[in-house]
């Protein structure tokens, strides 16, 4: 026979608490040994739909699934193609990242970038004609997440672009992203000068189909397991991406070097890769999206399946909410800034790459990653904290990636809508900040949250999706 | 006079500790008033009504300073004696905070996994209990839900849910449980023993805890399941679950439900249930023609063969007894052969314990003939209105919903009910005070005193105007209790009050005060 | 002596609150360990641990909530200190009793074949244990025989509970929940063991004590409440298997070796008992090395 109440009765109580701080101490005074929440009030707003989502009865297994949805999936580097031929994307079409947008509304740094697609694709002869027509609405706009692809920054990705293919056979998903440009003067921070505009070519031309005979030949490069070694060699997978670009370097260098091509080629495409330590970003962004493709469409689960901005508005998805997104003004980074730029240089929050902390690593994997602070600010034990306290708002820890000095803990992964809209805390997201007038190309790095608005709407429509009688 | 009002955001603080912290604040030099509080709507009013403009769009979770000083020196004396408070409360509540240290649990959940718990206590503010208490039953523990303003529904919903992961939701509104001998929420220190609570009512089932106590009989567990637990809306959920674990506990021997006033179908379906269940189960449920709690626990102790002893009781001692020459008689029985009252005077009682008034208002309305008024009315017709002032017969609860939103329960702060105690003192329409007083974990750690005053105070004031009030207090509380049963019956019977363990026979005291015959007519 | 400045609340375990809440007497401080003291008061095998929210609790503690704040316990072994009037009064802190926990004792299985789920964990002293339990059930052993097996086991091996006497005290146990077991067996195996009670140390004594009566570190009595709500059949239900795995887990984390040498004595004379029930059992691992039980004990921290 089993003891009612789970044995309540009969063992000598080891009680939590959450509320007034006296019934704590009442017990303390009575030797029983207590944990003490650290309770704060909900986002406003959000208390009564939290209510009903708690009592969701789906919701535990719903979320449960997710997280095991996303650390199941997949990553394996496939092929490099051409935007069109890969995506179908079609001519007048351009992605972007981040949440839907239209011109009237785009920060800089994206109407730079997209100017310098129209330059690129040769659907403008100068930035004023693109910028004509851009606002004359010839071009769609579409976000890279509608097609499953994620682009860093501005996220432009134009038909004659080469994307790199990452395959999740677990899910049987694709994911797609742009190339990695190098730092600097680059589209992806809205810069659009002929040097941006040449190098682009050169990535078409050159670059793109080289990395492509490499990868055919290489055969498919486990994305998943580079990422899982590179978060113990220090980096995070965001901002920082050393190890895992030379990881990668490792990987494509044979097949590469006995690639079809002039040995100048050859040598300048090594050259520009190895001289980009984010060469990895445009291939961990895609891996991380395939973990969180995975979790979608997944009824009564409050986990967050994208977070992604465009400059202007932050946006994210859910995974109980389909495609729907919900917004918020995006805030601008804080952190450190290259040469003489300040804060008033700085363009709000731009770019797919919070794909990252919405898989678990990036910013939510700071901890494994503690030079992180000379690039984006802060202390040691501050990235410390940003991990620790993620793991308050997600679901899960990962299973493969893992922190070596948290005794390889696995990364918080899953967030968790509810856990944030209970206690406030904010999902950390390491970043790149872009300038504010069109064409400047990156003013620094540092720290930077979704607006809490992103959240009080998702739970508020989560809430609206628990069914039954309310 | 220099006014200081500030904002401050994102600092959320319980009430218990801000009213600390005011106080401290209040304590600084050259302050002459002071409020720190969450910028609560009833908060803003109250800091309204103090004279500070209040400005518009304040949100509930910031939190609002306001201190009036002599001058700005004593302003700045304010706000380092607030600094300082402030940062003794997270001194407290934190702990940790070094190199190495994991950031506190901000959900309950965390928390009942970090510590490894076994069971959960809710006390956060009552639209924030459901998600917590959901939060501990997915843990897999039992959760005590202290908060009240928490929806019926909700409280049906967690009911179901904490069933079928077999554990118990105690609460919503449960101020009270003692599990292995452990309190929890407001609680006295009982011996352990063989009898088993449950309990619909905080302050009844530690009027039941007092009188076994003083019976000499402890207790195994005593399991609350929310005052509305017997209500048809949620129909004896979680009591049907504690009887069931006290069955099955080695250490109960018998168990007695005590219970506010509950609906007939649910307590007749859980006698069914109780018949069952192989244990002897009694029933100390209170309402109309049912016999009050010390009824109740009288025919429970013959049930187990025992003695019935005399309830303790402290006499009113003369207020001029520190005077050299005592009057011979009891004051009371003084004023009532005073033949000088003409208009009608009244009971009135002054609560905190919902089961301690609901109790005096049955016996008192079998003895007076008539129902009385009150914020918690025995049928709806006898509801005061907002200002709870009526010339009748009359019993608050300090303690209901109510009263307690955005404020801390009267056995914490008792303010509102001493404002009152001071009101009835100049009102001559009061012919009789009856007060309760609760003793035991949780409550004011020497509420006595503070209470002896207010009783002194009113008294005072009624001499002054040429008529007798006298003072009943029923008083909860065991030997045990911190507090000190005997310390605080003499405290308030030196202030002039007759003071009685038991509430039922305070209640007719009081009556009898008051000179209320059989027929319910004042002499 | 002065009063202690420091109080610390406490739980006082059921079966110590008459000493503690006794007339105050002079104990000794026996050891000092981060997470436990343990007290001399009185005989040889009268020992009060005092331990924290995260040592060992023993069916005798006094259990304070809190893990030890930095200062320490303040106690070196040899210290006097005083017990009684509801307080241990160590030299700079008070331990007070404002509280009775109640440890539980061993329950009985209703199956005959419990312990199904030890037979096939590699554990140390399996065999002396069986050997000792099938003396007690083949009717009326010689008591020198008894005595000669018991005499080996009491105080054998190093540290403050030998190895030995934790086989004992599991042997005691199962005695308790085998449902082939009687009270006759328990006290002639406990008259064997009294009168050796000196040759052990007074902690391991007093845990003789204990498990003759049924009574045990909390670890054990969750393993054996387990088994008993478990019955024998191994290939029963996953979560159950789970459930005991964990709890086998727990015990095999006590001490260095203790864990490991309790399971040993208590799957031996389970073993035995089962066996004579008429049913086959495994062959008993001849697997001593207690390095590889205790390995085990590495329980990896289930996810969310």
């Amino acid at each position: 026979m089993s003891t009612p109440l789970r044995g309540l009765l009969q063992a000598d109580p080891v009680v939590a608490t959450a509320g007034a701080s006296m019934f704590a101490d009442a017990l303390r005074d009575q030797a029983v040994e207590v944990t003490e929440t650290d309770w704060q009030p909900p986002l406003d707003g959000s208390a009564p739909h939290l209510a009903r989502v708690a009592g969701d009865p789906r919701r535990r297994e719903a979320n449960e699934l997710a997280w095991q949805r996303m650390t199941a999936a997949g990553a394996d580097f496939v092929d490099v193609r051409p935007a069109s031929e890969a995506l179908g994307l079609e001519r007048g079409t351009f992605l972007h990242a981040g949440p839907p947008i239209e011109w009237e509304r785009a920060s800089g740094p994206l109407r730079g970038a997209l100017i310098g697609a129209m330059l690129f694709e040769g659907m403008a002869d100068t930035a004023e004609a693109a910028e004509a027509a851009l606002a004359g609405g010839d071009v769609e706009l579409e976000p890279c997440h509608h097609r499953d692809a994620v682009g860093p920054m501005a996220g432009v990705v134009s038909p004659s672009m080469w994307v790199y293919e990452l395959r999740d056979e677990v899910h049987d998903h694709t994911s797609w992203c742009s190339l990695n440009e190098g730092l600097g003067k680059v589209l992806r921070y809205g810069a659009y000068g002929p040097e941006v505009i040449d190098r682009l070519h050169w990535m078409n031309s050159v670059l793109g189909p080289l990395l492509q005979q490499a990868i055919r030949a290489a055969g498919p490069i486990d994305v998943k397991s580079i990422i899982s070694q590179m978060l113990q060699m220090g980096d995070e997978g965001h901002n920082r991406n050393r190890a895992g670009s030379l990881m990668l370097l490792r990987e494509l260098l044979p097949t590469l070097i006995t690639a079809d091509g002039s040995s100048s080629d050859i040598a300048e495409a090594v050259r520009f890769s190895g001289a980009n330590e984010h060469f990895f970003l445009n291939l961990g962004m895609p891996a991380c999206k395939l973990s969180t493709l995975a979790a979608e469409g997944i009824p009564g689960s409050t986990v967050v399946t994208t977070m992604a901005r465009n400059g202007t508005d932050f946006g994210i998805r859910t995974a109980g909410t389909g495609d729907q997104w919900f917004t918020g003004p995006a805030n601008t980074p804080e952190g450190l800034f290259l040469g003489s730029y300040g804060p008033d240089d700085a363009n709000p929050d731009i770019g797919d790459s919070a794909i990252t902390e919405t898989a678990g690593i990036g910013g939510f994997a700071m901890a494994a990653a503690p030079a992180i602070v000379k690039f984006v600010g802060g202390d040691v034990p501050l990235a410390l904290r940003a991990t620790r306290t993620m793991y308050e708002i997600t679901v899960g820890e990962h299973t493969a990636y893992q922190v070596p000095i948290l005794e390889f803990r696995g990364t918080p992964t899953g967030i968790d809508v509810s856990a944030v809209a209970r206690t406030g805390i904010l999902p950390q997201i390491n970043t790149g900040m872009a300038g504010r007038v069109a064409g400047t190309g990156q003013v620094g790095a540092g720290l930077v949250t979704p607006p809490a608005a992103c959240f009080t709407q998702a739970i508020a429509a989560l809430a609206a999706a628990v069914p039954g009688d309310g | 006079m220099t006014d200081h009002l500030e904002l401050r955001s994102g600092a959320y603080y319980d009430s218990v500790s801000l009213m600390q912290v005011s106080r401290q604040v209040a304590g600084g030099n050259g302050v002459s008033a002071a409020q720190v509080a969450m910028a609560t709507e009833l908060n803003l009013e109250v800091i309204g009504a103090m004279g500070f403009t209040v400005p518009q769009g304040v949100q509930p979770n910031e939190l609002v300073v306001a201190i009036r000083a002599d001058d700005a020196d004593g302003v700045a004396a304010g706000l380092a004696a607030l600094d300082a408070a402030l940062a003794g409360l997270r001194s407290a509540g934190s702990g940790a905070g070094g190199f190495g240290a994991a950031p506190p649990p901000r959900t309950l959940g965390r928390a009942v996994r970090a510590g490894d718990a076994t069971l959960a206590l809710v006390s956060v503010p009552g639209q924030h209990a459901t998600v917590e208490a959901f939060d501990a039953i997915a843990q897999g523990v039992s959760v005590m839900v202290f908060s009240d303003n928490v929806p019926v529904e909700d409280e049906v919903r967690l009911k179901d849910a904490a069933a079928a992961q077999d554990v118990l939701v105690m609460g919503p509104d449960c101020g009270t449980a003692v599990v292995g001998g452990v309190a929890l929420g407001f609680a006295n220190v009982v011996e352990r023993g063989p009898v088993g609570i449950v309990a619909a009512s905080g302050t009844g089932a530690q009027q039941v805890m007092a009188l076994l106590d003083a019976a000499g009989l402890g207790v195994s567990h005593c399991l609350g399941v929310g005052g509305r637990d017997l209500s048809s809306a949620v129909g004896g959920r979680s009591t049907r679950q504690a009887l069931a674990a006290l069955a099955a506990d080695e250490a109960t021997e018998s168990i007695l439900v005590v219970s506010k006033p509950p609906a007939a179908e649910v307590l007749a379906d859980l006698e069914g249930y109780a018949a069952g269940l192989g244990k002897p189960v009694h029933w100390a449920t209170l309402g109309a023609g049912r016999p009050d709690l010390t009824a109740a626990v009288e025919s429970f102790l013959g049930a187990l063969g025992r003695e019935v002893p005399p309830w303790p009781h402290w006499d009113a001692l003369p207020i001029s007894a520190t005077l050299k020459d005592p009057p011979d008689q009891d004051p009371h029985d003084a004023s009532e052969s005073d033949g000088s009252r003409r208009e009608p005077r009244f009971l009135r009682g002054l609560f905190c314990g919902g089961t301690l008034a609901d109790e005096a208002m049955l016996v008192a309305a079998q003895e007076l003939g008539v129902g009385l008024r009150s914020n918690i009315p025995l049928s709806p017709d006898l509801a005061l209105d907002a200002d709870l002032r009526a010339q009748a017969h009359l019993v608050i609860d300090f303690g209901d919903d109510e009263l307690t939103r955005g404020r801390a329960h009267p056995m914490i702060d008792p303010t509102l009910r001493l404002e009152r105690i001071a009101a009835e003192g100049a009102d001559p329409g009061c012919g009789v005070l009856l007060l309760d007083l609760v003793l035991g974990h949780g409550a004011h750690p020497d509420p006595a005193p503070e209470l002896a005053e207010a009783i002194r105070g009113a008294r005072a004031v009624a001499t002054a105007a040429g008529r007798d009030l006298p003072v009943v207090v029923s008083l909860t509380g065991t030997r045990g209790d911190p507090q000190g049963l005997d310390t605080s019956g003499a405290q308030l019977s030196a202030a002039g009050a007759a003071v009685h363990l038991s509430n039922a026979e305070a209640t007719r005291h009081a009556l009898a005060l008051l000179g209320v015959d059989r027929d319910g007519a004042t002499r | 002596m002065t009063p202690s400045a420091t109080t610390w609340p406490a739980a006082v375990s059921e079966r110590s609150a008459e000493l503690v809440h006794g007339a105050p007497r002079r104990g000794t401080v026996l050891a000092a360990f981060p997470t436990a003291l343990y007290l001399q008061v009185g005989g040889h095998a009268d020992v009060l641990p005092v331990v924290t929210r995260d040592g060992l609790r023993l069916p005798t503690a006094l259990a304070v909530a809190t893990t030890l704040p930095t200062v320490g316990w303040g106690a070196q072994p040899g210290d006097e200190v005083v017990v009684g009037g509801g307080a241990v009064r160590l030299p700079g802190v008070t331990v007070r009793a404002v509280r009775t926990w109640r440890p539980h004792p061993a329950p009985r299985a209703a199956a005959t074949t419990v312990g199904g789920h030890l037979a096939t964990l590699p554990l140390p002293w399996r065999v002396p244990a069986r050997g000792v339990a099938e003396l007690l059930l083949s009717g009326a052993p010689a008591p020198s025989a008894l005595a000669d097996r018991v005499g080996a086991l009491v105080g054998a091996g190093p540290g403050l509970t030998p190895s030995g006497d934790d086989v004992l005290c599991g042997a005691l146990l199962g005695l308790r929940l085998h449902p082939r077991g009687t009270s006759a067996s328990v006290d002639e195996l406990w008259r064997a063991v009294q009168p050796r009670l000196t040759v052990t140390t007074s902690l391991s004594a007093s845990l003789l004590r204990e498990a003759a009566d049924g009574y045990a570190a909390e670890p054990v009595t969750r393993l054996l409440q387990r088994l008993a709500s478990a019955g024998s059949d191994s290939s029963s239900g996953v979560g159950e298997g789970a459930t005991v795995t964990e709890a086998v887990h727990e015990v095999l984390a006590i001490g260095h070796t203790s864990g490991a040498d309790l399971l040993g004595g208590l799957a031996g004379c389970l073993e035995a008992l089962t066996a004579q029930s008429g049913q086959t059992t495994p062959s008993a691992s001849t697997t001593v090395n207690p390095l590889t039980a205790t390995s085990l004990s590495a329980t990896p921290r289930s996810l969310p």
